[in-house]
């Protein structure tokens, strides 16, 4: 087991470096892409691997700070998630560049870092090294987001460094606070704080917590970054909004809250409405403003943050039912984000196009990247049988089960506007007029064949819910303890 | 013989500085390595001292055979032992780099300089080991007189102007530390601090007296170490100086002062006393001001060399930080930064002085656009250092701040960790934008004839090290504290 997590970690680090080989000047996409396969067979073994559970540490950082790794449910479900997704985004990211070539080297090499550090949040035993392991996703991302070096991407890669530094010290502090209450920080099931806590300590270390994880879960009104953000690469920006940087807050979020608090501390500081209804508001409100957006990565972004609503529902609920349906929907979710966003890479590659007002019968021209677009959309509106309608299922029973009526309004309301702003889209594409003249030169099989495929694993996911349900369910009754 | 190596390695420091200018005219290349040599003996020399305080107590020499009260003595705990090794060994490496920076200079300022640096050391060192109060106010002087020296060896109006307002200052601190002194002498009727002490202690003073003395020595000791709001020489006579010296003075001296004060703080009142008479809350005060107001100077700096000297006002600020916390966590969170701080602006100012060099004596930010590539190892090491300042995990940097968090919460003020972080946030913010240029900046083709900045990889290796395994020393450290405090 240790083998396979130093894979996972250390292989990604050299990759990375390995870029600057010059016998790779030409094919800088090499070492990022074998990196990436070698750790998502190594997240794989470690389901098939003993020691699921046992925590490896390397060494000790510091009196009381511990450099550890385990993998357990959650880790495993991020890991694989995370890991499974990084092939087919190196290799669209490579047949994208291909397209946009500026600084090759440097771009392969943050995105390989990337890896390192989501598996490092993916597989930390300890605060201290989810800690550790957070601040350098911000590190090795802010590169890319500010990648083409235009002035908007440097405002972009401003804020971003500006919002996610400042979350950061928010979990150090965090850990502070958890170190002076606990005495330890060690990630255990049921959470570390006693039952002699104080409730104001416990409310102040949720309040720190939801605040420095939410800048990267896109908690409003932490979110402004993640749509300025579309300014990097489309690439990057699948790696941000599916894959790496907003589930590393998600899952970081739900690290904390389960392993750190703990599910009794969280009751008993009694925040899980006002929570609720933060998520809520996010979904909604995020959902509006998407309506309203014409840039097409922007809706995607705005959906993204809406969506990340339906995740941190269930993680700040703390009902088992709702976190099942929140920990479906944080896989359903990256698979069909992904694809989105390989879609929006592509169109702007081959036409240029950017704003959804002039896609009107570019379905015809593009009938895969539009056909995948299609099936994601319709998973984001929760249609039979792509996999979305699964996590919306079970956020239903969830909320009925833990008696939340207003949740399900939220959902309904939130599944009419996904209709609203996704259906036109894909209407318009497949049965409008063409209205604007564009040059579509037709694609490289490199920026279809990613989207194909993970469109198809929606569909397949829809389709099978025993594929992803078992392990979900195992993963919550972990949490749950 | 190991009674007496203290004092032998002040000495001999002391009679080799004065030797130097008359050997430098045929020997110049011996001499300079012989300087260097003759520290790193005084580093070892200190290792061994460390290690003899930390397993059979601390080291006791009577000057001349006079015992204490009436005579001079030097006592060598763990804590002096520490000071010295950091300091020796910091002054070695960057006497290795000095030859690379005389190139050009005449035979007999190099000479004066090797001198002067000789003697700031050995009074240094003094300073740190001395138990007499008096006897640390000579060394004080030597030291200020010294720096002064070296700060005004380039020859141009900034440095003298800078040199001068320096003296100026310097001058008034020791006032105020003789005044403090002579205050203590006259009440208690000793200048060994021992015995000083025990006087206090028994001799129902009026508390107004005690504050009097702490806080001229307080005022005194602020004004040596650069303390917010008495700093403002600091950034003119850092920045002005020639390389070597910007590292030492930022490097080592200022801190120097710092622990003496510690020293002399703990040693006449003690914890709980200091803590009585309101001290310790303004030193805390003192050194929250010093961290924020340096970083918040530091971020509107174009001038590379005067951003370093006000990040050096704040990082002054957190061994303050730790002194006022008191306790074993915040002693040990001081003497730590102490030592790594003096690895993290060396090594800045060291590679910084390279950048400069390069464009030709220019010191705008603007100059490390694209450095990256030109000089990759010294910026590799300048990259290091600045993110290690930042505080990053796994960077030497952030075992301060997490002590500092710990002294903090249980001394039971809870404002310490929002200060600490704040201030590694403004760290980031004016160190990512110099290393993202440094990489990722544009800059026209530039031949660089010497990429070498000799002592540089030693000093970004011991940087890298401490980082990843800072447990030792921090253990070393723990019990270095405790003979301080009690």
């Amino acid at each position: 087991m240790n083998m396979l997590i130093i894979l996972a970690i250390v292989i990604p680090i050299l990759g990375g470096l390995a870029v600057w080989l010059p016998g790779l000047r030409k094919h800088p996409f090499v070492p990022p892409l074998i990196s990436a396969i070698i750790v998502a067979a190594a997240v794989a073994a470690m389901r098939i691997g003993s020691g699921f559970g046992q925590i490896s540490t390397w060494w000790e950082v510091a009196p009381g700070l511990s450099l550890a790794f385990r993998v357990d449910h959650a880790a495993w479900l991020f890991a694989m998630l995370a890991a499974g997704l990084w092939v087919p985004a190196t290799a669209y990211a490579n047949s994208y560049m291909a397209h946009h070539p500026h600084k090759l080297q440097r771009f392969f090499m943050f995105y390989t870092l990337s890896l390192t550090a989501t598996m490092g949040i993916a597989l930390s035993a300890n605060f201290f090294t989810l800690y550790l392991f957070y601040e350098m996703l911000t590190f090795v991302t802010w590169p890319l987001v500010i990648h083409n070096e235009t002035a908007k991407a440097k405002r972009a890669g401003s804020m971003y460094l500006v919002y996610s530094l400042a979350g950061a010290a928010v979990v150090l502090a965090a850990m502070v606070v958890t170190w002076a209450t606990a005495g330890t920080l060690d990630f255990a099931p049921g959470g570390l704080l006693g039952a002699e806590t104080s409730v104001t300590v416990i409310r102040l270390l949720i309040g720190m917590l939801v605040v420095g994880f939410g800048v990267k879960a896109a908690v409003m009104p932490l979110h402004t970054w993640l749509p300025t953000a579309m300014a990097a690469p489309t690439p990057v920006s699948a790696l941000l909004h599916a894959v790496a940087v907003v589930n590393a807050g998600c899952f970081g979020l739900l690290r904390t809250f389960y392993s750190v608090v703990g599910p009794e501390a969280l009751e008993r500081a009694g925040f899980s409405t006002g929570l609720l209804a933060l998520a809520s508001i996010t979904i909604v409100l995020a959902s509006i403003i998407a309506l309203r957006q014409d840039h097409l990565k922007r809706r995607l972004a705005y959906s993204t943050v809406s969506q990340l609503g339906y995740i941190t529902l269930g993680i700040f609920s703390g009902h088992p039912g709702l976190l099942l349906g929140s920990l479906m929907h944080f896989v359903n979710h990256g698979l069909m984000k992904i694809t989105l966003f390989f879609c929006a890479g592509s169109i702007i590659t081959d036409t240029g196009i950017e704003h959804i007002s002039e896609m009107d019968g570019i379905g015809r021209k593009m009938p895969w990247v539009m056909g995948a677009f299609a099936v994601a959309s319709m998973g984001m509106v929760g249609v039979i049988p792509i996999n979305g309608f699964q996590s919306k299922w079970f956020l239903f029973q969830g909320a009925l089960e833990a008696a939340r009526p207003e949740v399900i309004i939220v959902l309904l309301a939130s599944a009419l506007l996904n209709a609203f702003y996704f259906f036109p889209i894909v209407a318009g594409a497949f049965f409008r007029g063409e209205r604007t003249e564009w040059k579509a030169e037709g694609l490289s099989s490199g920026l279809i064949w990613p989207l194909v495929l993970t469109a198809a694993l929606c569909i397949v996911f829809g389709l099978l819910p025993a594929l992803l349900y078992p392990y979900v369910n195992e993963t919550v009754l972990s949490l749950m303890n | 013989m190991l009674d007496n190596l203290p004092v032998i390695i002040v000495v001999s420091l002391l009679m080799t500085g004065f030797l130097a200018p008359l050997f430098v005219g045929k020997f110049r290349r011996t001499t300079q390595v012989v300087a260097g040599m003759l520290t790193l003996a005084a580093a070892g020399a200190s290792a061994v001292l460390l290690y003899r305080a930390l397993n059979t107590g601390p080291v006791y020499t009577a000057l001349g055979g006079w015992e204490a009260p009436w005579g001079i003595e030097v006592v060598v705990t763990p804590l002096s032992a520490f000071i010295m090794l950091v300091l020796t060994t910091i002054v070695s490496l960057v006497m290795f780099y000095m030859p690379h920076e005389q190139e050009d200079w005449p035979n007999q300022k190099v000479g004066w300089y090797i001198t002067l640096v000789l003697l700031l050391t050995a009074a240094l060192l003094g300073l740190t080991m001395s138990n007499d109060l008096f006897n640390m106010y000579v060394f004080l002087e030597v030291s200020a007189l010294a720096s002064f020296g070296i700060v005004a060896a380039k020859k141009d109006r900034n440095a003298g102007d800078a040199a001068l307002k320096y003296l100026v200052l310097a001058t008034i601190g020791s006032g105020f530390v003789l005044f403090a002194i002579g205050i203590t002498y006259a009440v208690t009727g000793y200048l060994n601090l021992g015995f000083a002490s025990q006087a206090l202690a028994e001799g129902q003073f009026h508390p107004i007296i005690t504050w009097i003395i702490a806080t001229f020595f307080l005022v005194g000791f602020g004004i040596k170490a650069g303390l917010f709001p008495l700093h403002v020489w600091l950034p003119d006579a850092h920045s002005s100086a020639p390389t070597s010296a910007s590292a030492l003075l930022s490097g080592v001296v200022v801190k120097v002062y710092a622990v003496v004060m510690a020293r002399v703080f703990f040693g006449l009142f003690g914890g709980a006393g200091l803590e009585a008479l309101g001290i310790s809350s303004l030193i805390r005060i003192a050194a929250s001001l010093s961290i924020l107001a340096g970083s918040a100077f530091a971020l509107v700096q174009t001038d590379i060399k005067r951003m370093l000297a006000y990040s050096t006002v704040a990082q002054v600020g957190y061994i303050f930080l730790g002194f006022g916390l008191g306790g074993v966590y915040g002693v040990a969170a001081a003497l730590y930064h102490v030592f790594i701080h003096g690895l993290m602006k060396s090594t800045l100012f060291l590679s910084s002085g390279k950048v400069v060099e390069l464009r030709g004596g220019s010191r705008d930010i603007s100059g490390f656009n694209g450095v990256g590539k030109l000089l990759p190892i010294p910026m590799a090491a300048f990259t290091l250092a600045a993110l290690s300042m930042v505080g990053l995990p796994i960077l030497a940097g952030f075992a301060t701040k997490w002590y500092l968090f710990d002294a903090g919460l249980s001394a039971g003020i809870y404002w310490v960790p929002v200060v600490v972080i704040i201030s590694s946030l403004l760290n980031a913010a004016y160190f990512l934008p110099i290393v993202w240029r440094v990489w990722f900046g544009e800059t026209e083709a530039h031949e660089v004839s010497n990429r070498r900045v000799p002592g540089l990889i030693p000093l970004a290796l011991i940087l890298a090290v401490v980082g990843l395994i800072p447990g030792p020393i921090l253990r070393v450290l723990e019990e270095a504290a405790v003979w301080l405090i009690s």
